[in-house]
């Protein structure tokens, strides 16, 4: 007569009850932080200064193209006011005139996040057409960083409110040459739109998260990206810097113990891989 | 076969856009033809999303009919693609709607990738060898350049971090990107001679 | 903040709370909310080309525009792919698309992925900081090229440097990773869930999930059996 025994599994060595506590203190972290938010000095680097400056010296007069092109989570965290503010200050001080454009590959949702954008900036002293014109979301992609590259009047025939282009008095006369400034951001790598704007020898600027700065370090340390945002810090300190506070700097403050708390993990996996290697060397 | 018939056509078609584009960007003549065709490029892509987007349609339904497994939750993607569509045409208030309480809300929540990002964390930043702890080094160096709290504790932090990001980090994007720079023209040439044909689906 | 007060609170908590439910195990609320979401970029995704296509190709084809009657009929050529005898004629558009494409990508590698890639810096500045940066820029660039040249058979010299190559990238690959750790979180999502009415949306998904959870580890927990064969 043989016997079998069977021990009980611990409750936390189970692979799903270590997720589960996972998930629970990140949501427990993110929700103290909501109550209490944790609020430290930051000091602004040099290249969200570059950006920022590079924005305020437009020519007077000059015209800035802006592709949004990031995949947004929505428009109610206030994902680009300020930076939009930032671009409409120029226009009410300087007379600078701005194409918002999209040529997101994730689809549409960037032409509604320029158009709800628009919707809540002060734009007065302004008129649509003549001091800003938003060309809305086109498809292509890469054809349409070309298009623009070649020439900003065969992009499209209408705006995205469906008024022809020939019918904005912006737009009229106006060549790719006579555009100052090129600046976008990206939800993806940054090459097509290096492969289509460089060769136009322009400023350009970048707004991308970490990884995309860290992957397009390339063309910012030989001079093709002029200047730009370094993910979420850099937004944040941009938004120090002109004192337009959104609700992205209240969520970049969790980073102060999310940022930790993910370091910790990283260190407790390896340690306990570590132990848990020893310990099978020692039962061998 | 015909030669219409033959896929020599379609590599023909492909080749004469290629190099007529590349004439035209390198000596500036027919710039109007250039920039028609590069509009043709963004029409036919439209086109390619219509018959994207017809296909997976019929695949869907042609599931629900044979009653496969989950297809029964493609109604709710039939029915919010005509109801949403019908409002962005028809009723605006109603597009408003569902984009303000449904849309926003799935595209937040759909990112779970959050906590998929710690779990992975937990259970896969394990190095091996001494190049992954290299690796995880730089990384919680850079980490630490981005925090804020970091930086208040000791300015060495940023500093290192900005060097990881300008120095090492730049070199090896340079090496990648003209990796992929010279990728691209070989293949170009691949295709050009006849050798590449994965645009034709094979 | 205002705007995270009103009824729509409920409908992002509900949808938040389905849609995280996937962590969990895969379930008839998460499965529909993916649908649903689909169902809603699909058609995002449609008007915004079937609106360009109006603007684009229909009302100048309207007009006369002879060029844009011509690439309409390229592109309905695409749906002539569900004919049997005119089968091949869907390839023409697409042999286009991939040629303009190819084009567009190619014009532009050559000046901005390798020419402005190999512009150098100078090495013999007043700045011995800025010169030692350069040095080492290069030098990561060359030893990761030297990685990659898989067809040449590394020998002591090609290994040595290869390797260093391998380290260079292990600090590249480490500032991307880096973008990880420095910390997603769940708060803009979480803020919803605390407006009113959301809350109560958000109490009773925790009290389920709680539930659920509590379930699932009585399940695993096994007693000690003792059978006998």
């Amino acid at each position: 007569m043989t016997e079998k025994t069977v021990t009980s599994q611990k409750w936390y060595s189970s692979p799903a009850a270590q997720e589960y506590l996972v998930y629970l203190s990140v949501i427990l972290l993110s929700s103290v932080l909501l109550i209490s938010p944790v609020t430290f000095q930051l000091e602004v680097t040099t290249p969200t200064k570059d950006f920022v400056n590079r924005i305020r010296s437009i020519p007077q007069g000059g015209v800035m193209l802006w592709d949004e092109s990031s995949f947004v989570t929505g428009y109610y965290t206030q994902g680009q006011i300020s930076l939009y503010k930032l671009f409409f200050d120029q226009a009410k001080q300087r007379a600078v005139r701005i194409i918002f454009i999209s040529s997101c590959v994730d689809g549409p949702m960037a032409g509604a996040m320029i158009n709800k954008q628009l919707e809540v900036q002060d734009t007065t002293g302004l008129k649509y057409g003549v001091n800003y014109v938003n060309l809305g979301w086109q498809p292509g992609f890469e054809l349409v960083l070309s298009a623009i590259a070649k020439d900003i009047q065969t992009v499209t025939k209408a705006d995205a409110y469906g008024t022809a282009i020939s019918d904005l008095p912006m737009m009229k006369g106006l060549t790719t040459q006579n555009i100052d400034l090129f600046a976008f951001n990206c939800g993806v790598s940054c090459d097509p739109w290096m492969r289509q704007w460089v060769p136009l020898g322009k400023p350009i600027l970048m707004q991308g998260g970490y990884a995309l700065i860290s992957q397009a370090s390339g063309y910012i340390q030989s001079g093709s990206i002029t200047a730009y945002l370094n993910g979420e810090r850099g937004y944040v300190e941009m938004e120090r810097m002109t004192g337009y506070i959104s609700m992205r700097t209240a969520l970049f403050e969790a980073t102060n113990i999310m940022g930790p708390y993910s370091i910790i993990l990283v260190i407790v996996c390896n340690i306990s891989y570590m132990l848990q290697k020893r310990r099978k060397q020692r039962g061998q | 076969m015909s030669f219409v018939k033959q896929k020599e056509l379609a590599i023909i078609l492909f080749i004469a856009p290629v190099l007529f584009l590349l004439f035209n960007y390198y000596t500036g003549i027919s710039d109007p033809v250039a920039k028609e065709l590069v509009g043709w490029g963004s029409i036919l892509w439209n086109f390619s999303m219509l018959i994207g987007t017809y296909t997976m349609f019929k695949y869907l339904a042609t599931n629900m009919v044979q009653r496969k497994k989950d297809s029964e939750y493609s109604a709710i993607l039939f029915v919010s693609f005509f109801a949403y569509i019908a409002s962005m045409y028809a009723y605006p208030a109603g597009y408003d709607y569902i984009l303000t309480n449904f849309q926003t809300p799935l595209q937040m929540g759909l990112l779970v990738g959050t906590f998929t990002n710690y779990t992975m964390l937990y259970r896969g930043a394990r190095t091996r060898n001494w190049l992954g702890v290299i690796l995880l080094m730089s990384s919680i160096l850079f980490a630490l350049r981005q925090i804020p709290i970091a930086g208040q504790f000791w300015r060495g932090f940023t500093v290192i971090g900005s060097w990881l990001n300008d120095v090492p980090n730049a070199g090896v994007m340079r090496a990648i990107t003209i990796g992929m720079g010279v990728g691209l023209v070989a293949t170009l040439v691949r295709e050009l001679t006849g050798k590449e044909t994965h645009y034709l689906g094979e | 903040m205002e705007f995270l007060q009103g009824f729509f609170t409920v409908y992002f908590a509900a949808i938040i709370l389905m849609c995280w439910s996937v962590l969990i195990k895969s379930n008839p609320f998460s499965k529909a909310m993916s649908n649903l979401s689909l169902g809603l970029m699909l058609a995002w995704w449609l008007k915004g080309c079937v609106d360009s296509l109006i603007k684009d190709v229909f009302i100048p084809a309207t007009q006369g525009n002879l060029a844009r009657i011509a690439v309409l009929v390229l592109g309905l050529f695409m749906f002539l792919r569900f004919s049997k005898g005119l089968a091949f004629t869907a390839k023409w558009p697409l042999a286009v698309l991939a040629g303009v494409g190819t084009a567009i990508a190619t014009k532009g590698a050559i000046p901005s992925m390798i020419l402005s890639q190999i512009r150098v810096g100078s090495f013999v500045s007043s700045n011995i900081l800025e010169n030692a940066n350069q040095i080492i820029i290069w030098l990561g660039c060359f030893s990761t090229l030297i990685y990659f040249i898989f067809s040449i058979r590394r020998g002591r010299v090609l290994g040595s440097i290869s390797r260093v190559g391998q380290v260079f990238m292990m600090l590249s690959f480490g500032t991307v990773f880096g973008s990880l750790l420095t910390g997603d979180n769940v708060m803009a999502s979480l803020a919803f869930m605390f407006g009113d009415p959301g809350r109560y949306v958000a109490l009773v998904g925790t009290a389920i999930f709680i539930a659920y959870v509590v379930y699932d580890f009585r399940k695993r927990t096994v007693p000690v059996q003792k059978t006998a064969a």
